[in-house]
């Protein structure tokens, strides 16, 4: 045996040996033991480069604001004197005017998207602008600015984006009235199509693909849009400027047969001849989800 | 009702080109966007009527104050007038970091315009030596 350990030992060179008694308890004693300094440097520089990295992000970012944030403030303070009436302007103003006009921009951007991507296009276009501007209350102020012809009724449509989540309620905007006459009334040109008769086609299928829903895709701007559906709420109260007879529904979460919310009369919901169970308000608290729906006469379920 | 306004004034169009392509990256990463000319166009002049709009609405905000000059309290009543509110804060914060920004400036402006004028009070009075030794001498 020793004459074995012997011929081992004097086979390896001597460092080797060492370094496998040291070694053995492996991993698990190497961590109890003070830390190997190359390990522990090589962690240290690392979170360093990541700290690095992201400090240059956020920097750049920063800058990334105030170069956004150059309307020249000359240009807008001419702009606003164009107006006769306005005398004084504080050194504040314009530059609230400045960021008021790069939000505002932003606003009818997403919105104009919004248009764009229900089209299934990827270039944006006047016609798009015109869109949102009709759709939005707040900018009623814009809608002789870019003339409404310029709102083409494109595809049709089957070829909307997504399917979305039963139960979500549509906004659908204004159909009919097409003699309301004025600026504002948009008449039918949004998704234009005439398949507002509820009786029709709306019990056939659920028409998830028929209207896109607002809400889903408007991402950050859920706040605006959530005004846009009291603004359509107002509406429906006969008040209120811009969007007339806006009819918004909610889908039977059993069978997808739609009911317009003007026809629900009772939180019981009676619609006709069919009875609604209505579970609740969504998250808005503007139109009722509904769990099922049946028929008030046989008493017979749809779904 | 209507105010004419003058049609000189476009806000610069490499400026909206730039806010609307960010934002369209922004709502479409996966591919891109693009914007026409007429589009940008609608763009550039929507924001200026909402320039007017916004304007118009803070000045009369003003003259009910029995003020003479717009400031920022106006903007920011008018703002909330014309259902824009959800722009009051992201506006107050810009307007406070413009001002921390600018209150370093004008130290350093304040500090140039003294050493100016020492500068030039030193040659004036050298000038004013000047002349008098001619007169004397």
């Amino acid at each position: 045996m020793d004459s074995n350990k012997q011929a081992q030992s004097s086979s390896y060179p001597p460092q080797p040996t060492t370094f496998s008694i040291t070694h053995p308890p492996n991993s698990a004693a190497i961590a109890g033991t003070p830390p190997v300094p190359f390990h522990h440097l090589l962690q240290q520089q690392q979170q360093q480069l990541q700290m690095f990295w992201s400090y240059q992000r956020q920097e750049i970012e920063q800058v990334n604001d105030f170069r956004n944030h150059q309307l020249p403030l000359a240009r807008i303070k001419k702009i606003m004197k164009a107006d006769e009436d306005v005398r004084m302007i504080s050194a504040e103003a314009p530059i609230l005017f400045a960021k008021a006009c790069e939000l505002f921009i932003l606003e009818l951007t997403i919105r104009s998207w919004l248009h764009a991507e229900e089209n299934k296009r990827r270039t944006l276009q006047k016609n798009d602008i015109a869109a949102a501007i009709t759709r939005t209350d707040i900018f009623d102020f814009l809608v002789d600015i870019v003339p409404r012809d310029e709102i083409k009724d494109e595809v049709g449509l089957g070829g909307m984006v997504g399917a979305t989540a039963s139960g979500v309620p549509y906004f659908y905007p204004p159909m009919g009235h097409p003699a309301s006459g004025g600026p504002a009334g948009p008449g039918g040109m949004m998704i234009g199509r005439p398949a507002v008769d509820p009786t029709g086609a709306m019990y056939a299928q659920p028409p998830s693909q028929a209207w896109q829903s607002v809400w889903q895709t408007a991402g950050a701007d859920d706040g605006s849009f959530a005004s846009g559906g009291s603004g359509g709420e107002r509406n429906l109260d006969g008040q209120g400027i811009g969007l007339v007879g806006v009819f918004v529904f909610s889908k039977c979460l059993g069978c997808g047969r739609v009911y317009f919310k003007d026809q629900l009369m009772t939180m019981a919901g009676l619609v006709g001849d069919c009875s609604l169970i209505i579970v609740g308000l969504d998250v808005w608290s503007v139109f009722p989800i509904l769990l099922s729906c049946f028929d008030a006469n046989t008493g017979q379920r749809h779904c | 009702m209507e105010k004419v306004v003058s049609e000189a004034e476009e806000l610069p169009k490499a400026i909206v080109r730039r806010v609307v392509k960010e934002k369209l990256s922004e709502c479409s990463p996966d591919y891109d966007f693009n914007v026409h000319k007429d589009a940008l166009l609608a763009f550039s002049e929507s924001a200026r009527i909402f320039i007017h709009y916004l304007s118009a609405t803070a000045n009369n905000i003003c003259k009910e104050s029995k003020r003479q000059t717009m400031n920022a309290e106006d903007v920011f009543k008018a703002l909330e007038e014309i259902e824009f509110s959800e722009f009051v804060k992201p506006l107050g914060a810009s307007l406070a970091e413009f001002k921390k920004k600018n209150a370093g400036k004008k130290v350093d402006q304040s500090r140039k315009m003294r050493r100016k004028r020492r500068e030039n009070r030193g040659f004036i009075c050298r000038k004013r030596n000047q002349n008098q030794a001619k007169e004397t001498g």
